[in-house]
């Protein structure tokens, strides 16, 4: 008896249009969701694969605790070969998606090959389908929702597909499923469109059994009561997602302005997004699979009803490219989730050419006659669409910031905000070391859903830092001290939690109450029945992480290098506000990126990690295979 | 009698999962007597079966797991 997943993992090549099927349990220690993808990719990707070639895959991957009464659970991990830098593609999605696909008899899936024209695949209680998708080629992806559940006659299925910047292979594109929740980062569009892969709908019907099912119910009902029901973290975003908690701040809060050139944006433009402003425009609350915290809302502009206007949404449309128009921002983020193109990259390559254009080095006559100046939301729509359609000055701007400015040249370069040549889009980098240090490392290239730990927001006493993390002091955000041990442990639990399907908003990561360890091992026990310590629990995330560091030492040739920041973060300062004077030190940052290395026993020299770092995680394979490719593991 | 509020209604579909496990004793929203339907445009529909089987009882599980009292016992 399989208890907690569905027990299958689905492996389709389109090339051929054949299955088959491997019971999940062969792959258990990696557990499920992000812990057994990462897994597949690795050992069926060869390093001399092109992301976009037929024989590269995509791997979705249901976390093992979607499904069940858990709640947050529902989250859906996506791993493949990053489209820009070669090394890690990752990005996961909250939603429908992960849940139907586990009722429809898979944990993961797992695609590879090309199909000779436009498919789209429908799944229905371990039935596979490969349907022509050759009418559904050039529509966007709300459109593509809704054709696929009429023409399988089911306006229950759940849809995840690309749009048209996916088709065109834009290197930022991503999937989207449920209309508005979008697999971001790594360029997972472009792979489903390299493949002629328009999208992937499922329906189930079938059951999760649990293994201590009495318990659990008793479990989660202990846990609402007293630890959701009573985080203040959950009734913020009960009342308006995460923009709420990042807007109340104003001007105290660190903000990613105009291409990260400052982190401070005036109260005067930040209040233009309050909630009660944002507020005019929901239709209501909303929230993904079994949820409690609803952080999400359904919003209206022009007759047209979305998903979401959040932190991110805010600082990709407002901040960074000094957009001040709310109806402006909320169309720009309606049209990219239409497109199927990620947010905090869109405002990257955006905010580049702007500055670019701003200090003379791209001129009119290169951008189709488009005025490129901040706040402009008019000129930035016109370019959402060249981008995604490929279109002239869009279509430099479709291969990204590393790329673009590469073809450029002219000093753009000086302008790209790079992080193992993906552009960033974040905030508090100047001030915050350890969400810094996160962003830099994440092995996913940039994104602080990785080892940036929210956690050195909270101001947290250094007796509860030490009680929970083992960690002294956190509370100072400038401070470089205890930094590396706390990404350490942020990169760890962060992997636990997409294995296990979890959101990552409602965890320690925002607020430290929610999802601890021990709360993550009974809900893993009572679903599965499988006893693990915290102590082994962490030690899995850690496998993961090295797994993923050495995918990217094969696939991408990264080393120390691509663990410095970006040159703008070091010279440039913060202008004014609390944080003013506040850049990265950079020879403060390599005695910290030393002490993470050592906590990792990666060698600091070229940040391989050590025979005895992969011994000791049961990865001894991995030596070989890196001496066989001429990397030194010492 | 069970009764859904659709305008508290935030479409988590806990009530499915926990309905289903009070029918099936595992998580299927095939065998809820309480159905979560999204319209195209995000509105949301619930129906209650006539499967269900919780009139008089003190405490069903899609009342108490409903994280904004959107189902009542009337």
């Amino acid at each position: 008896m399989t208890y907690g997943r569905a027990g299958k993992i689905l492996f389709i090549n389109l090339t051929k249009k054949t299955i088959r099927c491997e019971d999940t349990k062969k792959y258990s220690s990696y557990i499920g969701g992000r812990g057994i993808n990462q897994f597949l990719l690795f050992n069926f990707t060869d390093p001399k694969t092109d992301p976009l070639d037929s024989e590269s895959a995509i791997i979705l991957g249901s976390g093992t605790l979607v499904g069940t009464l858990v709640p947050s659970a529902n989250r859906l991990a996506v791993d493949f070969k990053n489209v820009i830098n070669h090394g890690i593609g990752s990005g996961n999605s909250g939603g429908f998606f992960a849940t139907e696909m586990k009722f429809a008899g898979y944990d993961h899936i797992f695609v590879s090959g090309k199909a000779s024209h436009p498919v789209y695949i429908y799944i229905r209680d371990g039935q596979v389908h490969f349907r022509d998708a050759r009418d559904v080629w050039g529509k966007n992806t709300w459109e593509t929702e809704n054709i696929i559940k009429k023409k399988e006659n089911n306006s229950s299925l759940k849809v995840l597909s690309i749009g048209i910047a996916g088709e065109n292979q834009v290197s930022f594109s991503c999937l989207i499923n449920d209309r508005g929740r979008a697999v971001a980062y790594g360029g997972s569009g472009a792979i489903f469109g390299s493949k002629n892969l328009k999208a992937i709908a499922v329906k189930g019907t079938r059951s999760i059994k649990v293994c201590h099912s009495k318990e659990l119910l008793k479990k989660v009902q202990k846990y609402n009561e007293r630890i959701i029901e009573k985080s203040p973290l959950i009734a913020n975003y009960r009342k308006g997602g995460t923009l709420l908690p990042y807007l109340e701040p104003g001007e105290k809060k660190p903000h990613g302005v105009k291409n990260m050139s400052d982190d401070f944006w005036e109260n005067e433009k930040i209040n233009k997004f309050s909630r009660d402003k944002v507020d005019n425009y929901l239709i209501r609350r909303h929230t993904c699979f079994n949820c409690p915290a609803y952080c999400s809302s359904i919003f209206e502009l022009d007759g047209v009803r979305f998903e979401t206007f959040e932190a991110n949404t805010f600082r990709s449309y407002a901040s960074n490219l000094g957009v001040t128009s709310l109806e402006g921002a909320l169309h720009c983020h309606s049209v990219a989730n239409l497109y199927g193109l990620d947010d905090d990259q869109l405002s990257a390559v955006i905010a580049w050419a702007i500055e670019c254009y701003e200090n003379g080095i791209i001129t009119k006559d290169e951008t189709d006659g488009i005025e490129l100046n901040w706040g402009n939301y008019e000129n930035i729509l016109l370019l959402i669409d060249r981008i995604a359609n490929r279109i002239g000055f869009g279509d430099l701007l479709a291969n990204g910031v590393y790329e673009a400015s590469k073809i450029i040249g002219r000093g753009s370069e000086k302008y790209s905000i790079l992080t193992k040549k993906i552009s960033l889009m974040e905030a508090a980098m100047r001030s915050h070391r350890a969400w810094a240090l996160g962003i830099v490392t994440s092995a996913k290239g940039g994104g602080h859903l990785r080892g940036a730990p929210a956690q050195e927001m909270q101001n947290i006493p250094p007796k509860i830092s030490k009680e929970l993390f083992g960690i002294e002091d956190i509370s100072i955000p400038t401070d470089y001290n205890n930094k590396a041990e706390l990404v350490f442990w942020q990169e760890k639990y962060k992997a636990i939690i997409d294995i296990m399907g979890i959101c990552v908003l409602p965890t320690m990561w925002d607020d430290v109450n929610l999802f601890r360890p021990n709360d993550i091992l009974d809900f893993y026990y009572l679903t599965t029945g499988e006893n693990l310590s915290v102590k082994e629990l962490f030690k899995i995330g850690e496998k993961v992480n090295n797994l993923e560091k050495v995918f990217n030492i094969l696939h991408a040739n990264f080393s120390r290098i691509d663990d410095l920041p970006p040159k703008k973060l070091v010279e440039l300062p913060v202008t004014k506000g609390i944080y003013k004077g506040e850049r990265i030190d950079i020879n403060q940052w390599n005695k910290m990126l030393d002490q993470y290395y050592i906590l990792h026993k990666w060698d600091k020299k070229t940040g391989i990690p050590t025979q005895k770092a992969l011994y000791e995680l049961g990865l001894s394979k991995l030596v070989d295979i890196l001496e066989k490719n001429g990397e030194h593991c010492i | 009698m069970i009764k859904a509020n659709l305008k508290k209604c935030v479409g988590c579909c806990t009530c499915e999962l926990v309905c289903s496990y009070h029918h099936k004793k595992c998580f299927n929203p095939i065998f809820s007597s309480i159905r979560v339907n999204f319209k195209d445009n995000y509105d949301i529909d619930i129906s209650i079966l006539d499967t269900c089987d919780c009139s008089g009882k003190m405490a069903p599980l899609c009342v108490k797991f409903c994280p904004v009292k959107a189902i009542e016992l009337i």
